[in-house]
């Protein structure tokens, strides 16, 4: 047997044959796709009394027939491996107003898998004190919350342009996901009016990886391996197949507050100096209305009973004869309107009811700014 | 988790290298090489005691690492000289730094399957400069024992590599 191989040449070593080397390997983050069969197969080169041989491939069982493809591949296959991300996206709660409807906050799943998956979602409000997001604790409930994706192709978490559009956006499960894929996911809920300015309501989404198209539950495989089927193992963190993530809604409303006061102009004796507050002195009321909330106010109206006791001024202390209601935004000069008697027949906003209530608005009263600065309505009366 | 491994490396397909140039397909040689790949696990033992198992790879998840050793055993009545075991780094692998292992032996590395050197001394082509190859790009390992194998006496050479 030993002396066949004297006739044998020397088999330099130059190379290693190595198949498909020169491709490149470009490594997804989901890992190779499941059922892929790996081989590996060694050769050894050796020398009997100085003279080489001809090579000899590995097998899994051992071989020692020489030459080229008389080796066996040692293989395995590659599992089923599930893995998903679930992510809140823009990093900031949604802003919306009291009393809102189908406001969204948008989430970005990804299949981590080496497999295509189907992927069942659930979105559920936060009970109150519950949770905290963006270091605000949940102090609100939404109502009516769903869960839509996005139709649109999802191309990565940075993608712009893409918003809720209800008549088209109508998935509430991704059927079909393939490896290294993703979408986006809508969380739509409605907001209650008697949420506050800075209120924060969280939402958490619930993405569970399932057999694609009937989304039927996955199950991992528990138990020895098969030599011949591919496995099932949950490679998310939790090792269950399901991640959640959160996001908010932010309320964002005006806030306003109302302060009244009232200084003495006049009293027929002091005049103007010192005067008191007796029959027939002029006392001026001021309405102060700050707005130390996040939106602007619009659409205010004041209403104020004039005091019993006394009668509005229907001679027109301001606008050199003109008004008898002025308004001062901040430092800005003042504007001015005429309340008239019954129905404000001028249309400026201002006039006085039957029953004797000043009744100030739009338009002579404008939208109320966030931020602070102060709005002040002011008219006189005479002490009866 | 991205590991961007894209690159194509200046070099050509390698199946054009010296293979045994004779046509006496189904000799018997005087070794006989086998190949098993394990998967390696922590087990505790009715006594808490904590173990590592090795068992035969079936099926492997993406990002597990595996066990390949290669055992060349002499079946034949006189010694073997110069052996030496050359193993690719499978497709889809990845060589884990460190890790290739065999009792007196040399062990050097290839990017090309041309060119053998220690990880020191290895080179790859980059943008047009020469860099030294990091481990993740090895693809294949060589083993050169030192000495004979005497008849019945088995050389083993083993590495881990990751599942991509």
């Amino acid at each position: 047997m030993i002396s066949s191989f004297k006739q044998f040449k020397r088999v330099g070593l130059a190379c290693v044959a190595l198949g498909a080397i020169a491709v490149s390997q470009a490594s997804l983050a989901a890992g190779t796709a499941a059922n892929t069969t790996i081989n590996n197969k060694a050769t050894v080169n050796y020398q009997v009394s100085g003279i080489a041989q001809t090579p000899i491939e590995s097998s899994p069982t051992g071989n020692s027939t020489a030459g080229v493809g008389n080796g066996v591949n040692t293989a395995f296959l590659v599992d089923r491996k599930i893995d998903l991300v679930v992510q809140e996206v823009d990093g900031a709660a949604t802003s919306v107003s009291p009393g809102a409807t189908n406001q969204v906050t948008t989430f970005f799943l990804r299949n981590d898998g080496n497999d295509t998956q189907g992927f069942s979602l659930s979105a559920v409000d936060d009970a109150i004190a519950s949770s905290t997001v963006f270091g605000r604790a949940d102090a609100f409930n939404t109502s009516n919350v769903r869960v839509f994706v996005e139709s649109t192709a999802c191309t990565g978490i940075g993608q712009t342009g893409l918003s809720y559009v209800a008549a088209s956006d109508t998935a509430t499960n991704v059927s079909t996901l393939a490896a290294d894929a993703c979408a986006f996911i809508y969380v739509v809920a409605d907001v209650p009016v008697t949420a506050t300015n800075g209120q924060a309501s969280n939402v958490t989404l619930t993405a569970i990886a399932r057999v694609p198209t009937t989304l039927a539950a996955l199950t991992q495989t528990a138990g020895a391996d098969s030599a011949t089927t591919v496995d099932v193992v949950f490679a998310d963190a939790g090792r269950d197949a399901t991640q959640t993530a959160q996001d908010q809604y932010l309320i964002s409303s005006a806030a306003l507050a109302v302060q009244k006061t009232s200084t003495v102009v006049s009293d027929p004796f002091n005049l103007a100096v010192n005067p008191k507050a007796i029959p027939g002195a002029v006392v001026e009321y001021g309405i102060a209305l700050t707005n130390s909330g996040g939106a602007t106010a619009t659409v205010v109206t004041i209403t104020d009973p004039i005091p019993t006791n006394t009668t509005f001024s229907a001679t027109n202390p301001y606008n050199s004869g003109a008004s008898n209601v002025s308004i001062t935004v901040g430092a800005s000069p003042a504007t001015f309107c005429v309340a008239e008697a019954g129905s404000d027949t001028n249309s400026d906003g201002c006039f006085r009811t039957a029953g004797g209530v000043l009744t100030v608005g739009s338009p002579a009263l404008g939208n109320i700014a966030s931020g602070g600065t102060t709005v002040t309505v002011r008219f006189r009366v005479t002490i009866n | 988790m991205f590991k961007g491994k894209g690159k194509v490396f200046a070099l050509v397909a390698t199946f054009a290298c010296g293979i045994a140039p004779q046509a006496f397909a189904q000799s018997q040689g005087c070794v006989e090489l086998k190949s098993v790949v394990e998967t390696e696990q922590e087990v505790v033992n009715a006594a808490g005691q904590k173990t590592l198992q090795r068992a035969p790879a079936n099926k492997v998840v993406p990002g597990s690492v595996v066990i390949i050793t290669v055992t060349a055993n002499n079946i034949c009545k006189k010694p073997s000289d110069n052996v030496v075991i050359n193993n690719p780094v499978p497709d889809h692998m990845t060589y884990v730094a460190s890790t290739a292992t065999g009792q007196n032996s040399d062990i050097t590395f290839s990017i090309d399957g041309a060119k053998f050197a220690a990880p020191d001394q290895l080179t790859v082509s980059d943008a047009g400069a020469a860099r030294k190859a990091r481990p993740d790009e090895y693809r294949v390992i060589r083993w050169t024992f030192r000495g004979a194998l005497a008849p019945g006496a088995s050389a083993v050479a083993s590495f881990r590599a990751t599942l991509n």
